[in-house]
């Protein structure tokens, strides 16, 4: 029996009591009502479709790993003037030991908010440091995201090395889960350094040597016995997986107890206190640094906005709900209606041409350089007696290079990619397949 | 959305998720008691919020979410009421006559499993989401939730490989 066998069989019996349903039912029933009479209702912050189509996920991570704001935004591309204009320099700072945290720049377009930071040191020795990262921006902490960012070196036990060849990093990182704007966001980065005595070892790809695909870590267990540790090209580096380290986590996890008075900051220091247990390396120092950040920092006139309007096409009906283009992000939704229903499945509206590329004026696919994340989902069991079936397109990515005076929206379809065929050309094929009489266009601002 | 029919969502919601919730939450927390606790609380959050959650989609990563936001700051959460009981390591059938030694091996496993790591294996291997579904559901970076079922899976192994060599 496999795994997912083995699990299911054992999680199969875990439901709750019918009293506890019957129980819990009733309140919600009771709290269900009392928020009937209320006037309005706050909009919707979170719908999130299940089918989720990620067009980008290489070139998403390859952002992950560079450092500045602009950089991340605009991956395949020159950085916009209004992109450029929205980002602040902070210059907030904190220092101790010959090590300085400073925050350098942060962004909000009103969806997405980003920040960058530098650690330096001027220390004749190696030094090792832990990032972490907190956030806050005054939604209900149960709909925050747990880890909703995007960072090379953010969590996860990873160590950035510095020296005196390296004496500096850049850090950013960027989170598209913005859940109340117009309300300011306090961001705090943290550091715990340390000094060490391994020696370093070039390394490729750190995260190979910590999950490898097959699962065998001999070769990362052969350098943790050698008293080495391996950096990459950034200087990120772990002891994750290492015998010592492990040991010290367990146990100092076994020693957590849900009751106590620290139980954040516990957690939060578990990594730092295994590594300085495990004797691995020697706590140096911590610092950290809070800023208040504004509710938005671009001029709102610099993005373009599409309002609600519909299409026609010989299948279905489109209804655009929002299409906006701003500095740091652009933000989709639409609805579409089919007109036969007859053969429609649920489970391929990628592939059955139920969602659009985007395709700019000069023809060119512009959804992998936008980085857009992709949803859809229907109505098609919730819907009452006479409605009609709804799919529901979401979409979010990253910013333009410049926001076109109209988009092509050109249904996807099912197409074979070609070994080795980048992202760009295969979308560019996708989109040149299609039939005119199955497109649309609109103009940024107003109906074409 | 009317309020018939905001009800009458409630309901079909705890009908085809409550499962769901429950075992999420008992997959994260490891204990009855917590899962319990984290059940009531997600829906009557939900209560608050299905009138804006049409389809049972974004309802359940709705609840997905929450489910898994409430168990995370339950773990973190300072004041709970409730000590921490003698079965938080047990799956319930565990101690039933009749458990299978699979069953058995998969609790020691999950037992050994840090907390980070449950909730994404808990999703991959019970409700078959891809990463990318599971990402989605969470706000988490698609990269996060990758590694983080990587290394699961592999802890997972591990255990279960000692296991099956001491047998």
């Amino acid at each position: 029996m496999n795994i997912r066998e083995e699990y299911k069989r054992a999680f199969a019996p875990i439901v709750p009591s019918p009293a506890l349903v019957a129980e819990t039912e009733r309140k919600a029933m009771e709290m269900r009502m009392k928020l009937s009479k209320r006037a309005t209702r706050r909009a919707s912050t979170l719908l999130i479709a299940a089918i989720l189509f990620v067009l980008l996920a290489g070139a998403a991570l390859a952002a992950t790993i560079r450092s500045g704001i602009l950089d991340n935004l605009f991956v395949y591309g020159e950085p916009t003037e209004a992109a450029r204009e929205a980002v602040i320099h902070g210059g907030e700072s904190a220092s101790d030991q010959g090590l300085t945290l400073a925050i350098t720049e942060y962004l909000m377009d009103g969806n997405e908010f980003h920040m960058a930071w530098s650690v330096s040191s001027e220390r004749e020795e190696p030094v090792y440091y832990l990032t972490s990262y907190d956030f806050d921006d005054g939604a209900d902490p149960a709909l925050r995201p747990i880890g909703g960012y995007s960072s090379g070196e953010v969590g996860d036990a990873t160590l950035v090395r510095l020296t005196p060849e390296r004496p500096s990093y850049s850090g950013s990182m960027g989170t598209g889960y913005v859940r109340t704007p117009g309300v300011p966001v306090t961001a705090t980065v943290r550091i715990q350094a340390f000094t060490s005595k391994l020696k370093p070892v070039e390394a490729e790809d750190i995260d190979e040597l910590r999950y490898p695909e097959d699962g065998d870590r001999s070769a990362l267990l052969t350098m943790a016995g050698r008293g080495e540790i391996a950096v990459d090209a950034r200087g990120l580096c772990s002891v994750e997986g290492y015998p010592t380290y492990e040991a010290a986590r367990e146990k100092r996890y076994a020693e957590f107890d849900y009751e106590r008075d620290d139980a954040d900051e516990f957690l939060r220091d578990l990594d730092a206190r295994a590594l300085a247990d495990s004797g691995l390396m020697e706590p140096l120092t911590e610092l950290s640094v809070t800023v208040e950040l504004p509710a938005q920092t671009s001029d709102p006139a610099k993005g373009v906005s599409l309002g609600e309007c519909e299409f026609e096409l010989p299948d279905r009906r489109v209804a655009i709900r929002e299409f906006s283009m701003d500095v740091a992000s652009t933000v989709l939704r639409y609805d579409i209606y089919p007109k036969d229903e007859s053969g429609l499945r649920f489970d391929g509206f990628w592939s059955d041409g139920w969602t659009y590329l985007l395709v700019d004026p000069e023809g060119k696919v512009m959804n992998v350089e936008l980085g857009l994340g992709m949803s859809a989902s229907a109505n098609d069991e919730t819907r009452e007696a006479g409605e009609p079936l709804c799919i529901r397109v979401e979409c979010d990515g990253g910013p333009a290079a410049e926001i076109p005076e109209h988009v092509t929206f050109v249904p996807t379809r099912r197409l074979e990619r070609a070994e080795g065929e980048s992202s760009f050309d295969y979308y560019q094929r996708m989109a040149e397949l299609a039939r005119p009489e199955d497109c649309f266009t609109v103009r940024l601002g107003g109906e074409e | 959305m009317n309020e018939a029919h905001e009800g009458d969502s409630l309901r079909e919601a705890m009908a085809r998720h409550s499962d769901m919730v429950y075992r999420l939450a008992y997959a994260r927390t490891r204990n009855r008691s917590d899962a319990e606790d984290i059940y009531q609380e997600v829906f009557l959050r939900f209560a608050a919020h299905c009138g804006e959650l049409e389809s049972p989609e974004s309802q359940r990563a709705w609840l997905i979410r929450v489910t898994a936001n409430l168990s995370v700051s339950l773990l973190r959460s300072a004041w709970r009421r409730r000590a921490v009981t003698s079965d938080m390591s047990l799956l319930p059938d565990r101690a039933e006559p009749g458990a299978s030694p699979a069953a058995e091996r998969l609790a020691d496993a999950l037992d050994g499993l840090p907390a980070r790591y449950r909730t994404v294996i808990h999703l991959y291997y019970f409700e078959d989401m891809q990463a990318e579904e599971i990402a989605a559901a969470l706000g988490m970076p698609p990269g996060t939730v990758r590694s983080r079922l990587s290394r699961g899976r592999a802890l997972l192994r591990k255990h279960l490989g000692e296991g099956r060599d001491g047998e």
